[in-house]
């Protein structure tokens, strides 16, 4: 191997091994371990830990399924607006497609609190309600519960689910939906039997952003989840930012990275598992 | 899948018609009302540089495409708001479209599984398009597996499976290198007359034109501009544009003697055009003579026919283009003749080199009266 | 890169390197105090009197967090600041991680006038030694609406009473729910529970969740969600959020019930790695003036720790029904069960 060719695996590797080895690393090694006045002690009671607390583990089913539903209507929100972009004229669509992704330029923040005043008990729902006389009184029942960190995990995930589709269906060829209707097939069956499959791979990087993007989010909830509002990714942060207990953070950590990777190698069976379906 | 013989020459019936068919893009009038009647059977190959319109009326047969003004119709009924999966037309496009997600037999059996045809009448069907099309075995193969002629193949053969009334083909051979697109030229055509379907070709290779069709419309800036069979385009060309746009072409400024309506005063003297042709001809007008048309000789050897129509000049340029020899004579002060020897033409005792003195001559016969 | 060029490349790194240094060394001839705090604890009023009695400057940085100081602290061993301010509760972590020093008494002679609770407090004496001298505290009161309460509610009981369903928020904070919980269920220390009480507390803690609107993070988190949806109680994470509700509109007052409630005090501490200890001692001795705890007291609306007269002119009359943040038993066992109970 030349000096060029090992300059060249430094650079790709250093700042994989810096950035992502390193704190990989680190997480694991806390996982399984504890310090005391410099004494480093091996175990695995906190990975049991984090493993056997029904507590816990109650909290992980719970996020996946909020996560899981984000993902699903991520997808199926995302999915038409995309579709529309992909089908406006060439010279329109780069215009179309900063319209769709736009909010990602936009503070999470402020994004959280408007969905807050949208959902609370003078916000736009209620208001809406209250002026059609559909309710005689505010309620309460759009904020502050699971279904509204649902809603608001699907707001501030529709960009990034909308954008890999968007990608991959930029790849597939314009007259692919006119050479389906050519064939006798109507505008929906070609989208269904042709472009779908080919943007399936962007369909499942789509619902897979939103999943991880709302498995590591553990501000919203907060925010507009009220008391019910604990997800998976609370309690690791609780463990470091309140507990001080990094061991356990990091076990518990190591639970949200295992599902996190399971995700992401199912996914990549969903996606060609898909495509291959699609085109029967 | 095979179809009755061709319908023979002189029935006529037709297929599809466009009347006073307009497009407009916006302010800007791409296809200007146009009429045009596709016979049932008929190889018909609409021709013209990009930007003629010829895509245009491809795309309104097919149902891409909704005219501005007019009508589409098939048979007897009015098609031009007819969505294209309800036209029971089928286009082989210009990139092919194949579908990279399914394999060979899939893409062909596509616009049967569409109409809810069963699995084993779709292989079936499929596996005898391909063997039609020269690709027996080939339906398990994965389309990014196969060679541009291959997927051209597998194109038509998605395209005939379901025995459409007509085949749209949008210049399905630009892509194929020189050789292959002969070759496919003649297939095509084997293949239309086995199937008797009719096919309409679009394409801007003129050469493509005439080897293939039944009948060409040439068009030019949004028209047609002249309908005929290939024989009848190219020895009588409408007009300058297809005289030059379909094969090569001198075209000589000339004006009409008076009394004598057949011979006209030009650069190079006065020439003799085909009688009777100039009817009508008062004004200025072209004469166009085909370079394969006009005899050469050294100056002073004897022509062997006595032609009437003779000019001299001097060999400006040869090129040997195999089955022949090109060469650009200078005649007169500012004309340049183009022309070409073959075998029957070549009186000249071996080829004539830059420089050497000429007379060339032909026939007032083919000589045409292009009116300008 | 020829030899000439190689020289003056050097050069250039060593002028670049000197620019850079330049400032630093030129400020180092300057005395300088290096307090790390909140905002409101570093007044220039007093701030610009101290630096020109003492002829040198203050570097203040300010946090955002008691996390963020602890390991912004921890990170550096202390030897980034001079002065650390923070909550009683965490003085043994500081303590016993060793960020910060013990106080010599001597230098500080103004604790003499303190109010008793407050010169004496058990948890800044550790070790038998003073470890930080308060300087402002504050209670985690129950903000109530007016409207609904024509008088203040007598218990904290009241968050538990269904009739407020829906109406009711309180802090995201696991020890300072837990204290709560145990002081209504009348534990003598809530800090140090026993693992039934401890018990006891989490469920009492999973009680208040059907009526609870939402928890809330942080002090314009708790006043934004109480205007926005009508809430009538908060067990709020301090007096000025009575008065910035005020501000919004909301016609609220504070109050402490007959149990008692959370107190924090806040206190100065000389970290280990202090550069000038005497003049750190100073700075803490310059905020026992009558002055700087007036400022603090009217501008910022913080408890006083020389005057009860200051207290009683804003209201804050209750500091010894207070339970003064302390080290809890275990942090962990706090944080498990407040996980519990989000969770439940």
């Amino acid at each position: 191997m030349s000096a060029r060719h090992i300059l060249t695996y430094l650079v790709a590797i250093l700042p994989l091994g810096l950035f992502i080895g390193y704190p990989l690393g680190a997480l694991l090694w806390s996982s399984v371990s504890t310090s005391n006045e410099g004494a480093v002690t091996y175990t695995l009671a906190f990975l049991a830990e984090a493993l056997s607390s029904p507590a816990y583990l109650a909290v992980l089913g719970v996020t996946l399924v909020i996560c899981i539903a984000t993902a699903i209507i991520s997808v199926a929100i995302a999915l038409p607006m995309a579709l529309f972009v992909w089908s406006r004229p060439a010279r329109y669509q780069p215009i179309a497609l900063l319209v769709l992704i736009l909010p990602m330029f936009m503070s999470y923040i402020v994004k959280i609190y408007t969905m807050r005043s949208l959902l609370g008990l003078n916000g736009f729902f209620n208001q809406l309600l209250l002026t059609t006389g559909i309710v005689d009184k505010p309620t309460t029942l759009f904020l502050f519960n699971r279904g509204s960190i649902l809603a608001t995990f699907v707001v501030l995930y529709i960009p990034f689910a909308a954008l890999p589709i968007y990608l991959s269906l930029e790849r597939v060829p314009a007259n692919f939906v006119l050479a389906g209707r050519d064939l006798g097939a109507s505008y929906a069956r070609a989208l269904k039997d042709i472009v779908l499959p080919l943007a399936s791979p962007g369909i499942v990087a789509a619902a897979l952003f939103a999943f991880i993007l709302a498995l590591g989010d553990f501000v919203t909830p907060q925010m507009v989840g009220g008391p019910s509002g604990m997800t998976f990714g609370r309690i690791v942060w609780s463990q470091f930012g309140l507990a001080f207990n990094y061991s356990l953070g990091a076990a518990l950590g190591i639970v949200l990275l295992v599902v996190t990777v399971a995700a992401l190698a199912g996914s990549g069976l969903a996606s060609r598992a898909l495509t291959a379906r699609m085109g029967r | 899948m095979l179809r009755a013989a061709p319908k023979t020459a002189g029935e006529y019936v037709p297929l599809v018609g466009l009347r006073d068919v307009a497009v407009d893009y916006g302010a800007l009038r791409v296809l200007q009302p146009t009429d045009l009647t596709i016979a049932e059977g008929e190889f018909l190959t609409i021709l013209g540089p990009s930007g003629s319109g010829k895509t245009t009326i491809l795309k309104l047969i097919g149902g891409f495409l909704s005219p501005s003004a007019g009508q589409v119709s098939f048979k007897a009924a009015d098609i031009t708001g007819l969505p294209p999966e309800r036209r029971p037309f089928n286009t082989v496009f210009q990139d092919y479209a194949l579908f990279p997600h399914m394999s060979v037999a899939e893409n062909v059996a596509y616009s049967l599984r569409v109409k809810g045809a069963s699995r084993s009448e779709r292989l079936d069907e499929a596996r005898k398009a391909l063997e039609l099309v020269g690709l027996a075995g080939f339906g398990d193969r994965k389309v990014a597996q196969l060679s541009g002629g291959q997927q051209q193949r597998v194109a038509l053969a998605r395209a005939i499976v379901a025995k459409p009334s007509l085949i749209l083909l949008d210049e399905p051979l630009s892509a194929l290198d020189a050789a292959l697109r002969h070759q496919m030229q003649s297939f095509l055509k084997s293949i239309q007359r086995q199937l008797g379907t009719t096919f309409v070709f679009v394409t801007h290779d003129q050469q493509e034109a005439l080897a293939m069709s039944d009948r060409i419309v040439v068009m030019n800036v949004g028209r047609i501009v002249q309908i005929g069979s290939p024989a009848e385009i190219y020895n009588d060309p409408f007009n300058a544009f297809v005289a030059t746009f379909i094969g090569r072409n001198n075209l000589l400024p000339a004006t009409p003697l008076p009394e004598h309506r057949d011979r006209f005063t030009t650069e190079i003297g006065v020439v003799q055009a085909r009688s009777g042709e100039a009817a009508g001809v008062d004004a200025d007008c072209q004469l166009a003579i085909r370079p394969e048309c006009i005899s050469v000789r050294r100056r002073g050897l004897e022509l062997a026919s006595e032609q009437k129509n003779r000019i001299e000049g001097v060999v400006r340029e040869v090129a040997f283009a195999g089955t022949h020899y090109g060469y650009r004579v200078a005649a007169g002060a500012r004309c340049t003749v183009t022309l070409e020897c073959s075998g029957r033409h070549n009186e000249t005792d071996g080829p004539l080199s830059v420089g050497e003195d000429v007379e060339m001559s032909f026939d007032p016969q083919d000589t045409r009266i292009i009116r300008t | 890169m020829t030899d000439i060029s190689r020289r003056g490349f050097a050069a250039m790194i060593g002028a670049v390197g000197a620019y850079i240094a330049a400032p630093a060394v030129l400020r180092a001839q300057e005395t300088e105090l290096r307090v790390y705090t909140w905002e409101g604890y570093a007044e220039p009023e007093f701030v610009l009197k101290f630096e020109a009695a003492n002829g040198c400057k203050l570097k203040l940085t300010y946090t955002g967090s008691v996390d963020e100081m602890f390991a912004k602290m921890q990170g550096s061993k202390g030897q980034d600041f001079d002065i650390v301010s923070f909550d009683t509760g965490s003085t043994g972590r500081y303590v016993e991680q060793k960020l910060i020093q013990p106080l010599d008494t001597i230098l500080l002679p103004g604790r003499a006038g303190m109010i008793p609770v407050f010169q004496q407090q058990p948890s800044l004496e550790l070790d038998g030694k003073l470890w930080g001298v308060p300087h402002a505290w504050g209670s985690l009161p129950l903000i109530y609406s007016k409207e609904a309460f024509p008088t203040a509610p007598e218990s904290w009981a009241v968050l538990w009473d269904p009739q407020y369903a829906q109406q009711v928020i309180a802090l995201d904070d696991a020890i300072n729910n837990t204290a709560l919980a145990a002081l209504i269920l009348g534990f003598p220390d809530p800090y140090n529970l026993t693992d039934d009480q401890l018990a006891a507390v989490k469920a009492k803690l999973i009680e208040i969740k059907g009526n609870l609107l939402s928890y809330f993070a942080g002090y314009d988190e708790g006043v934004s969600i109480f205007v926005d949806n009508g809430a009538k109680l908060m067990f709020a994470m301090g007096e000025p959020q009575a008065k910035s509700l005020r501000d919004k509109g909301a016609d609220v007052a504070c109050t402490i019930p007959k149990e008692g409630g959370i107190g924090w005090i806040d206190c100065q501490f000389i970290t280990a790695g202090a550069k000038d200890v005497a003049l750190a001692h100073k700075w803490i001795e310059a905020c026992l003036d009558r002055s700087v705890g007036e400022i603090m007291s009217k501008k910022v609306g913080y408890g006083n720790v020389l005057d009860d007269s200051l207290n009683r002119e804003i209201g804050m009359t209750y500091a010894d029904r207070l339970k003064y943040l302390a080290r809890p038993e275990s942090y962990d066992k706090r944080i498990k069960i407040w996980n519990e109970v989000k969770a439940a």
